[in-house]
């Protein structure tokens, strides 16, 4: 084997090493790396762009309750509801992850925000938007040999209205 | 000296190769398997990019924009063409997927496969990016699929190419431990966030999860009269994620951790419809573990020497 093959094939090795590494670092947990810290800020972008970023907690450490949202929109008298026209499992998947997104405190309203600048846009009669969310209850199993079944239950309603009406904001909280 | 050996002879396993020749059409499986998968993806989203990406989408951009990483190229980086009134918006995001798709298919035909690779990876992220709202774990896994593709050997094997290059059992190596080191970070670190917790050791999330409104397939209910079946399939799910890299050391291992990962996925993608999600996982799994032979050769056996009083007797 050549000096030139031979070197080829450590340097190969050592990028996956510490390719390999920074992906055992990126899953580690916080404690471990600080986002702020300089070390971190020239790493991530690397991280982003093959994917050594990546965490995985895939239904960790605890399946979370399915969410839904329902959008209605006030035209004139009438509360019209509005859908989000995806077709295909695949974007009906997506917009799973984006009903999701209302389980974090810090996004949930941006998020029932946009979905009501959605409705908005999809009706030039809106006066008023409410956007309600469920959250989906499984009862555990030994209740549910007692008779218990899922069931949907309202979490919140966001209500917003165009600009210029009312100012957006949180109005009920069962 | 017996302790270096042993540890020697563990991690020897760890790069051993039964077949090499199996070893890099396993590799050229998962090219192929991989870019199926993404390109199939991509089809099924085409028809409501605009709004999963678009700029007054489901999600508007400035929320996606705040969730995604800020390096990430986006479609946002492409505004000056309907500023200047040259091309919609639409026709821009439209344009790149179709540059996304025939970056894929040269991708599965194995045709200058790590450049195209990285166009496909360069296109995934900015969709990615573009429409992070409303991204799950198979676009993290098919990030680092494009990109393993983009540098490992995986167009050795099923290619359009005539002269595909020699399959060289370094590089093979090489790829194939690459892609069980990654996959043993994916199933380890999500196995021990899911053992941290009571619920996936005591089946409640597992009757969680089959108990979501998504799994339509059949009504789980059933399960309630069977608990322990609820707490096996926790355990099963747990012994696979986190034994993965212990079945690395030994061949025959690897080959049931390598039936029992297809029958996980197989279990999430029917009853979740996590189809992408599932077959991504699997096409990882055919490279790092795939391409094992089918017959396993027997521990040659220790030639018996003729027995001497035989011969002392015929001779006589």
């Amino acid at each position: 084997m050549d000096y030139k093959m031979a070197a080829k094939r450590r340097a190969v090795c050592a990028f996956w090493i510490i390719h390999i590494a920074l992906c055992v670092l990126f899953v580690a947990p916080d404690v471990l790396h600080t986002a702020q810290g300089p070390v971190w800020r020239v790493l991530r972008p690397y991280g982003v762009y093959t994917g050594a970023a990546s965490r995985y907690g895939f239904f960790a450490p605890n399946v979370p309750s399915a969410r839904r949202v329902r959008v209605r929109v006030l035209c004139g008298e009438k509360w019209i509801p509005v859908q989000a026209p995806l077709r295909g499992a695949e974007s009906e998947l997506r917009l799973t992850t984006i009903t999701s997104l209302l389980m974090y405190k810090e996004v949930e309203e941006s998020v029932a925000a946009s979905w009501a600048a959605y409705a908005f846009g999809k009706l030039d009669c809106g006066e008023a938007a409410l956007v309600e969310v469920d959250y989906y209850e499984v009862p555990p199993i030994q209740e549910y040999r007692r008779g218990a079944r899922p069931q949907w239950n309202l979490l919140r309603v966001f209500a917003f209205a165009p600009p210029g009406v009312i100012k957006p904001g949180e109005v009920s909280k069962p | 000296m017996r302790p270096i050996a042993n540890v020697r002879r563990v991690a020897s396993n760890l790069w051993a190769e039964p077949d090499i020749a199996r070893a890099a059409a396993a590799l050229s499986v998962f090219r192929i398997a991989l870019g199926l998968v993404v390109l199939w993806q991509a089809v099924m989203t085409a028809r409501d990019l605009q709004l999963l990406v678009g700029e007054f989408g489901l999600m508007q951009r400035p929320i996606n924009q705040a969730l995604a990483p800020p390096s990430l190229p986006t479609v946002a980086w492409f505004h000056k063409l309907w500023d200047l009134g040259l091309l919609s918006e639409r026709h821009v995001i439209y344009i790149l997927l179709a540059l996304y798709m025939i970056s894929l298919v040269y991708v599965i035909a194995g045709w200058r496969t790590k450049i195209f690779a990285g166009v496909a990876l360069f296109l995934h992220l900015l969709f990615k990016a573009s429409g992070f709202a409303s991204i799950y774990g198979a676009h993290e896994l098919a990030t680092n699929g494009l990109f393993f593709c983009m540098l490992l050997p995986v167009s050795t094997r099923y290619t359009l190419v005539r002269n595909a290059p020699a399959v060289d059992a370094f590089f093979v190596r090489v790829g194939r431990s690459v892609l069980r080191a990654y996959l043993s970070i994916v199933y380890v670190s999500s196995g021990i966030e899911k053992i941290s917790g009571p619920a996936w050791r005591d089946g409640s999330a597992m009757w969680n999860f089959l108990m979501r409104p998504e799994v339509t397939i059949i009504n789980f209910g059933w399960l309630n009269h069977v608990p322990w079946l609820v707490l096996i399939m926790g355990w099963f799910v747990l012994t696979v994620e986190i034994g993965y890299f212990f079945c690395l050391f030994s061949q025959r291992a690897r080959v049931a951790w390598f039936f029992g990962t297809l029958l996980l996925h197989l279990g999430i993608s029917l009853t979740f419809h996590l189809w992408a999600f599932s077959f991504i996982m699997m096409a990882l799994n055919c490279g790092a573990l795939g391409g094992f032979p089918m017959q396993w050769r027997r521990r040659p056996a220790v030639q018996a020497l003729p027995d001497p009083s035989l011969t002392v007797a015929k001779s006589s």
